[in-house]
C-alpha cells in the first residue's frame, strides 16, 4: 500500500478542514484531490508530507508511520502552486539542492549529481536550461523545473498542490498531458490537488472528490462522471439544470424547477422529487414531442465555441442552460425569443438523504 | 503651432502633460520651496561642519582628531557598534522570523513593541536603565555585591544603544518576509535539508539586501545616538565618552573647531552610510520587484 490515510481530522481554529478522513492510495497510482477551495483538499496533502500536522489519525507511507517522521525524512517531493523554486540558484543548483543536502555518508559524488541533474533534466525536457536563473523562466517551465527538483531526491510519493493553478489555460493543458506521460514513464505514487474537474478527469487514475473536509466520492475519472454518488459530485463535475418531478407509471415527469419547496404531490414518491439534467443531454425541438418535454424561451444565445450554448427561461420562469451542436443549431435557425420545447435524454436523481 | 499640426494631420490626440502634473509656475514653485527647505536645513549646515573643521587648516583638524580623548571617542563607538549591531542582527532576525513563519500567542504584542524604541525619547530609555542598573536601582545592589559596573560604563552605553536601535533590522525584515512568504522553506525542507541548512542557504540569501538595509539603518543611527547613551554614560573622558559626546564637550569648552572636526567625522560615517543604504535599497527594491515578476509571469 503506498498512502493509507486513517481518521484524519484537522482545524484552524473554529475552521474545521478536515473531518475523520479515510482515503488508501496504491502505490504506482494518480490520484487527483478534486474539491472547491475551502474543502480541505490541500490540508489534506499537507499533511502527508508533514509540512501541518493532524489533530487526529493517522497516516502511513509504504506501511511505515509517519507520526514521529519529519518532513525531511518522510522521502516525499512536493510541488508548490507557485513554483518556490530557490530564486538565488540557477537551474542546476535548484535540482541538485535536495542531493547536496544531505549528510556526508550519503550525499552522492559530485559527478554523480552532475549526471543525476541532467538526467533529470532531460526527463523535463529543459536540458540547455541549467545555467539559467528562475526569473529568466517562463512559468511552465518554472514547474517543469520545481518537478525535477522534487523527483531528484527519488522520494516515494510526489505531492503536486495545484501545480498548474498559475498557468495560462493552454500551457495548463499541455503540461498535464506531459504529467500524465511523464507518470506512465516513472509510476512514482503522485497525488496532486486541483479544483479543476477536466484537469482532474483527464489526468488521474483515480479521483478523490472533496467537499467541506470530507471526501464525497472516490473512483475513476469514468466512474464518478456517470456514478455521481450525490447532487454535490454531480454539480461539481459540470454544469446541471435541476427540475422538479412526479413518478408516472415509473417514469418521472418533470413538473417544474427544483429549487422550489416541495409541495404536496412529491410526498408520493419523495426518492424520485429531484432530477438533474446535463445542459448538453437536451433535446430540442421546434415542436413538442415525446411525453416529457419542458417549454423554454430562448433568452441569449452563444454561438461561439463547440457547441452553442443557449440560455431559455423555463415556463416556470426559471433559467434553462441548454447546449446544442452547431449542426442542430443551424437545422432549426434558432432566434432569441423563440419558444423551444425540452426533452431530457438522461436524467440524474439522487436519493434524498 | 504645434497645437494646430496636430488637428491637421491624421494622427491620435494626445494629452499634452500627465493629467496629474500642475501647471509650470506651480511645479516650480513647489520645487523651489523644497530645494531652498533642504538647502536651508540639510546642505547648509553640512557645509558649515565641513567649513568649521578645516577653518583652521589641515594640521590642526588631524591633531584634533588624534588626541587622546577624540582618538578614545572613536574607539568607543566603534566597540558600542561592534556589539549593539550583531546584538540587533539576532534579535532581528528571530523576531521577523517567529513573526512571518508562526503564529503564537501575543505576536501583535510583539510587533507593537518592536516600534518602541521609535517612539519614545531615548532621554527617557537612559533613564530606565539608571533605574534598572544605577545604584540605587532595581538591580543596582546586586551589580555591585558581584562587582559588575554598568551605569557610568561602557555596557550601560552598549545597552542604551541596543534599546534605541531595536527597531530598526527587525521592521525591514517583517514586511520582506511576509512577503516573500514560507513556501521556499517548505521546499527545502521537503528536500531533505536541515533547519540551519534550510536557514543558511534559503532564508538568509534571499533575504540579504533586506537584512543589510537594516543593519547600514542600525549602525546609522548607534553612530549618532546621543539622548539616551548621555544619560548612562556619566561623561567619564576617556572612559565612557563617545563620538557625540565628545563633540558636546568640546562645544561646551568653546573649542569649537575641535567639536566641528569630531562632528565632521561623524558627518563623513553618515554620509557613508546614506551612500550605502541608496545602493542597497535600489537592490532590495530590484529585488523585490523580481519577486514580483516571478510570481505573476505565466505561460511557457
Amino acid at each position: 500500500m503506498g498512502i493509507e490515510i486513517s481518521g484524519v481530522s484537522k482545524s484552524f481554529g473554529k475552521f474545521v478542514a478536515l473531518n475523520n478522513v479515510h482515503l488508501n492510495i496504491q502505490a504506482g497510482e494518480l490520484i487527483a484531490l478534486l474539491g472547491p477551495s475551502g474543502s480541505g483538499k490541500t490540508t489534506l496533502l499537507r499533511i502527508i508530507a508533514g509540512l501541518e500536522s493532524a489533530d487526529a489519525g493517522e497516516i502511513r507511507l509504504f506501511n511505515e508511520d509517519t507520526m514521529n517522521k519529519k518532513v525531511k525524512d518522510r522521502m516525499v517531493g512536493f510541488v508548490f502552486q507557485h513554483y518556490a523554486l530557490f530564486r538565488h540558484m540557477t537551474v542546476f543548483d535548484n535540482i541538485a539542492f535536495g542531493l547536496r543536502v544531505r549528510p556526508r555518508r550519503t550525499r552522492p559524488a559530485k559527478t554523480e549529481i552532475r549526471d543525476k541533474v541532467f538526467s533529470l533534466l532531460r526527463l523535463v525536457q529543459l536540458e540547455h536550461f541549467s545555467d539559467h536563473y528562475p526569473a529568466q523562466l517562463s512559468g511552465g517551465q518554472r514547474q517543469r523545473i520545481a518537478l525535477a527538483r522534487a523527483l531528484a531526491v527519488e522520494p516515494k510519493v510526489l505531492l503536486l498542490d495545484e501545480p498548474f493553478g498559475a498557468l495560462d489555460a493552454k500551457v495548463r493543458k499541455e503540461l498535464r498531458r506531459w504529467l500524465r506521460r511523464l507518470h506512465d514513464e516513472i509510476h512514482v505514487t503522485t497525488v496532486f490537488v486541483t479544483h479543476d474537474q477536466e484537469e482532474a478527469l483527464e489526468v488521474a487514475d483515480r479521483l478523490v472528490i472533496m467537499n467541506n473536509g470530507g471526501i464525497e466520492q472516490i473512483g475513476t475519472p469514468e466512474d464518478v462522471y456517470h456514478n455521481p454518488v450525490n447532487p454535490f459530485v454531480f454539480n461539481f463535475l459540470g454544469d446541471v439544470n435541476l427540475f422538479r418531478c412526479r413518478m408516472e407509471n415509473g417514469v418521472p415527469q418533470i413538473i417544474g424547477h427544483g429549487s422550489e419547496a416541495t409541495d404536496s404531490t412529491m410526498s408520493v414518491v419523495p426518492e424520485a422529487s429531484q432530477v438533474y439534467v446535463r445542459p448538453h443531454l437536451f433535446d430540442v425541438s421546434l415542436l413538442p414531442n415525446g411525453s416529457t418535454r419542458i417549454k423554454g424561451t430562448i433568452m441569449h444565445i452563444n454561438p461561439a465555441g463547440p457547441t452553442v450554448k443557449l440560455e431559455l427561461v423555463s415556463e416556470w420562469n426559471e433559467r434553462i442552460d441548454v447546449n446544442i451542436t452547431q449542426e442542430k443549431y443551424q437545422s432549426l435557425k434558432l432566434n432569441t425569443n423563440m419558444t423551444v420545447f425540452l426533452k431530457p435524454i438522461q436524467m440524474h436523481s439522487f436519493r434524498e438523504p | 503651432m504645434k497645437d494646430y499640426r496636430s488637428k491637421n494631420e491624421d494622427v491620435p490626440v494626445r494629452l499634452k502633460t500627465h493629467p496629474l502634473t500642475e501647471p509650470w509656475p506651480i511645479r516650480l514653485l513647489l520645487t523651489a520651496v523644497a530645494f531652498i527647505f533642504l538647502g536651508l536645513f540639510l546642505i547648509m549646515p553640512l557645509v558649515i561642519v565641513f567649513y568649521n573643521a578645516l577653518a583652521e587648516g589641515f594640521i590642526a583638524f588631524k591633531n584634533v582628531i588624534t588626541n587622546s580623548e577624540a582618538l578614545s571617542s572613536i574607539r568607543l563607538t566603534l566597540i558600542v557598534i561592534g556589539l549593539a549591531v550583531p546584538m540587533n542582527i539576532v534579535f532581528g532576525i528571530l523576531a521577523a522570523w517567529a513573526v512571518t513563519k508562526f503564529s503564537f500567542r501575543g505576536k501583535q504584542i510583539l510587533i507593537s513593541f518592536i516600534d518602541l524604541p521609535l517612539t519614545v525619547s531615548p532621554v527617557i530609555s537612559g533613564t530606565v536603565f539608571i533605574l534598572i542598573f544605577g545604584l540605587h536601582g532595581v538591580l543596582g545592589e546586586w551589580l555591585n555585591s558581584i562587582h559588575v559596573k554598568i551605569v557610568f560604563a561602557v555596557p550601560g552605553i552598549v545597552l542604551a544603544t541596543i534599546f534605541v536601535t531595536l527597531p530598526y533590522v527587525a521592521r525591514e525584515l517583517i514586511p520582506l518576509m511576509q512577503a516573500q512568504g514560507s513556501s521556499d522553506e517548505e521546499a527545502a525542507v521537503t528536500l531533505g535539508a536541515s533547519g540551519w541548512k534550510t536557514f543558511f542557504k534559503i532564508t538568509l540569501p534571499n533575504i540579504k539586501w533586506g537584512l543589510f538595509y537594516g543593519v547600514i539603518l542600525c549602525t546609522a543611527r548607534a553612530i549618532g545616538e546621543f539622548g539616551a547613551v548621555s544619560v548612562v554614560s556619566g561623561h567619564i573622558r576617556g572612559k565612557t565618552v563617545t563620538m557625540p559626546l565628545e563633540v558636546e564637550i568640546l562645544y561646551n569648552e568653546y573649542n569649537f573647531s575641535a567639536a566641528f572636526s569630531i562632528a565632521s567625522l561623524l558627518a563623513l560615517l553618515s554620509l557613508a552610510a546614506m551612500g550605502l543604504k541608496k545602493l542597497t535599497q535600489n537592490k532590495t527594491e530590484k529585488v523585490a520587484l523580481e519577486h514580483e515578476k516571478f510570481l505573476n509571469i505565466t505561460g511557457v
